[in-house]
């Protein structure tokens, strides 16, 4: 099984609707796949239009007892761990060996699926600090400009602090307007960098649209750009954790 | 992650409109797609599929879905592409893997045709989030330009985590006093009411249930009137030669009637008696040669382990003869059983078995039928006993032979009145007397077939080269044949001892001293 955080310290970079997107290319390619919604707002399963069980509760997060938790998507080989308002507090019930023990809950559901897809919540809290540790690859979306260069500077310097292995690192440019002077400039300075995926991910009307469809790009509109580049940048994802 | 599913099946017409509205209750439901699937079922002449719990589904030409009732295990590729294929012909298949013993020397037969229309639904909450998905399944089956609405169900698979709506409908529908899950065999059950067919409807085993109280003569009428019914079924299957058991079952049923007839000689108007014993006779003569081919042919496998490689194309050969005498007999075989000489006869036949007590007017014929056969057995058990003394390992073959044929009406008379005695103690018997049937049949099988290989032999004119294989080949067979006769004759004498021991006995003399009345249940048919 293979744990893919789609994280950023950065709120609307395109994270969720790369969560989202990704995970439906995954199942669509025939694995099994588990969308985990981390963020308390629960954006992702607002999208798949699963609602928590109301009996979800952290305690049992943490007691590893998700299989429970867990519901079916209306796509094949595509579940969903929705998330609840206490996930609020999750950071504060992990403690500072909490990456092992995230690493012991996720590892229970190792037998149902081949990918797990974590939708992360925009901070550098303990939480994420657990996340990004227990995660095999760690991508994060990067509007292209010069703040968000920097903000992804201080990613691999938080990496390095933390001690994760920077390798398992990778950005991919998210939310890509070519008219805008600032994209084009930063793109054309870092696309060629390593730690960036070359599929990069358009600003698209699609993507907006998700909040009224509320289905993934590729289900709504198979075929689109926006499906196609989710699916591209699945690919190289993909290729990376084969690679492992 | 077992997933949830059940079905519901229909129980009449305006169910499926039932199902949708008690599912309405739950949720909003949408329609998808309408799948339409035509297939045939198909199963041996005697169920052998069915009886192991298994269908056979068929579509277009070659593609086969094997499973078990209940679906959990499914076997579905391509198998033989011909409409009447043999067991056999799917053991070079995938299809078989596992299922072996599915698979013997019947043919599978189509049964009926079905038209399987899947309609699909989904249930929605108020998120438009599917919480259920639903299948209508509609089967509309024909056969000879008959064709019915059979029957179908509903079927109700759960999502991950939502499985309170699934339980919630399966509350509902329970309550509603539906029977939940149904198999496909209920499915083929439904769907032969095309025919006013059921499964099991065949048996190459004879079931005769009889009341002690009625007449000697009465009980015969019941026999005969079975194995004539048996006989009458074969023979489209001999006619259209879909596999050999047909003309062997036939001729089973055919060498009962015969042995049941001369159990009743003295009961019946002597020149009734030769006219039918005379019929009958010449039927076993129209059938015999065809059969006696099939044998060999059948034995072609066991035949080709015993010779050694360089023997083998000489074999081959000699099969491919055989073949081809079978081709010339098997035409002389459908015209005997479709000349008006057969049809006459059979009507005679009909005629004499259904006139009232078999025109066994005499007071013989009149006597309880529970008393009656228990003195044919005890007097057929006797002869055997008698003979089997004498036999030993020196024993000529035609005494071996006699005792053979001996025990054989012994189990005649067994199974025509077997539901007149002690169901256990009977099987008993049975079971006895069959282990020394078994090797005296082989001893004579073994006999027959050196006999029939030395006159092949004795036929060939060595000029050929072929010939000469051939007869190299036969010479190898009649050798190996002649060893293991000698290895099985070794064993008669101590079959017979196990068969004949004190407890053994003592064990038939009871049960016929104590026969069992029961009351009749006479089958409409
Ligand atoms: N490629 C895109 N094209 C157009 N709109 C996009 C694209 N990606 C994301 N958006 C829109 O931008 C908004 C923020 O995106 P998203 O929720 O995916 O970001 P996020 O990083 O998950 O935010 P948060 O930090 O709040 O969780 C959403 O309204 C989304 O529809
Ligand atoms: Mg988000």
């Amino acid at each position: 099984m293979n744990t893919i955080a789609i994280y950023s310290s950065k709120g609307g970079v395109g994270k969720t609707a790369a969560a989202v997107n990704l995970s439906y290319a995954c199942a669509r390619r025939g694995k099994k796949t588990l969308l985990c919604d981390m963020d308390p707002q629960g954006a992702a399963g607002y999208y798949y239009r699963v609602r928590p069980k109301s009996k979800f509760n952290r305690k049992k997060f943490l007691k590893g007892k998700l299989h429970s938790f867990i519901r079916e998507t209306d796509y094949p080989y595509l579940d969903l761990l929705p998330t609840h308002f206490s996930f609020r507090n999750l950071d504060l019930a992990l403690d500072r060996e909490g990456s092992e023990e995230l690493k012991r809950i996720f590892s229970s559901l190792a037998d149902d699926y081949d990918y797990l897809i974590l939708d992360c919540p925009p901070n550098m809290t303990l939480l994420s600090e657990n996340l990004i540790m227990a995660a095999d690859q760690v991508v994060t979306p990067v509007i292209p400009s010069t703040l968000s260069i920097l903000a992804l500077a201080q990613l691999v310097k938080f990496f390095d602090k933390i001690k994760a292995d920077r390798k398992k690192l990778h950005g991919f440019f998210s939310m890509v307007e070519g008219r805008k002077n600032m994209h084009r400039d930063t793109i054309k300075r870092f696309a060629k960098k390593k730690i960036f995926f070359r599929t990069m991910v358009p600003y698209l009307a699609d993507v907006e649209k998700m909040g009224i469809t509320r289905q993934p790009v590729a289900a709504t509109r198979p075929g689109s750009p926006s499906a196609e580049a989710y699916d591209r940048l699945w690919m190289e994802i993909w290729k990376r954790s084969s690679r492992k | 992650m077992t997933q949830l599913k059940t079905s519901f099946a229909f129980r009449s017409a305006a169910d499926p409109a039932l199902f949708l509205e008690k599912i309405g209750e739950i949720g909003v439901v949408s329609r998808q797609e309408v799948q339409k699937e035509c297939f045939q079922y198909l199963d041996t002449f005697d169920w052998h599929l069915y009886r192991k719990g298994w269908v056979c589904m068929r579509c277009g030409l070659d593609q086969y879905t094997f499973s078990n009732f209940l679906g959990s295990e499914v076997r579905a590729g391509t198998g033989p592409g011909n409409p009447v294929p043999l067991g056999r012909e799917f053991l070079s298949t995938p299809l078989s893997k596992g299922l072996k013993s599915l698979f013997g020397i019947r043919s599978l037969l189509p049964c009926v045709d079905v038209e399987r229309t899947k309609r699909f639904f989904l249930l929605l909450n108020k998120d438009k989030k599917t919480i259920l998905r639903l299948c209508i399944e509609q089967n509309h089956c024909s056969w000879d330009g008959v064709s019915l609405d059979t029957g179908g169900c509903l079927r109700i698979y759960g999502l991950r985590g939502y499985g309170k709506s699934f339980h919630r409908l399966r509350k509902i529908l329970t309550e509603k006093g539906l029977q939940e899950g149904c198999g496909e065999d209920l499915f083929l059950q439904q769907a032969l009411a095309v025919r006013e067919r059921l499964p099991l409807d065949y048996s190459s085993k004879l079931t005769v249930t009889l009341d002690g109280r009625e007449s000697i003569a009465e009980a015969a009428q019941d026999i005969f009137l079975l194995l004539e019914e048996d006989m009458a079924r074969n023979v489209p299957g001999i006619l259209q030669d879909w596999d050999s058991e047909f003309l062997h079952d036939y001729r089973v049923a055919l060498r009962r009637s015969r042995s049941l007839l001369s159990t009743l000689k003295k009961m019946i108007p002597e020149t009734e008696y030769l006219t039918m014993q005379e019929g009958l006779k010449k039927i076993s003569a129209i059938t015999g040669p065809v059969r006696d081919l099939d044998v060999y042919l059948l034995e072609q496998e066991s035949y080709r382990a015993m010779l050694p490689r360089s023997l083998q194309q000489g074999l081959k050969e000699f099969f491919a003869a055989l073949e081809a005498s079978r081709e010339q007999e098997f035409k002389r075989l459908q015209q005997g059983l479709q000349s008006p000489e057969y049809a006459e006869f059979m009507d005679q036949w009909l005629g004499f078995v259904r006139k009232q007590f078999c025109g066994l007017t005499g007071t013989r014929g009149k006597q309880p039928c529970a008393a009656a056969a228990a003195k044919f057995i005890r007097k057929r058990l006797e002869k055997i006993l008698q003979a089997g003394e004498r036999i030993d390992e020196q024993s000529p073959d035609e005494e071996l032979h006699r005792l053979r044929i001996q025990c054989k009406k012994l189990r005649y008379l067994l199974e025509f009145y077997r539901s007149l005695f002690s169901k256990e103690s009977m099987a008993t018997c049975i079971r006895q007397l069959k282990k020394l049937q078994d090797n005296l049949g082989s001893f004579n099988d073994l006999s027959v077939q050196q006999e029939m290989l030395s006159r092949y032999h004795e036929q060939q004119t060595p000029r050929s080269k072929k010939n000469l294989h051939i007869a190299a080949a036969l010479g190898g067979l009649i050798t190996h044949l002649q060893n293991d006769q000698q290895k099985v004759r070794k064993n008669c004498r101590k079959s017979y001892a196990n068969f004949a021991t004190d407890k053994h006995r003592a064990l038939f003399y009871d049960m016929l001293a104590a026969p069992t009345i029961q009351e009749k249940k006479r089958e409409a048919k």
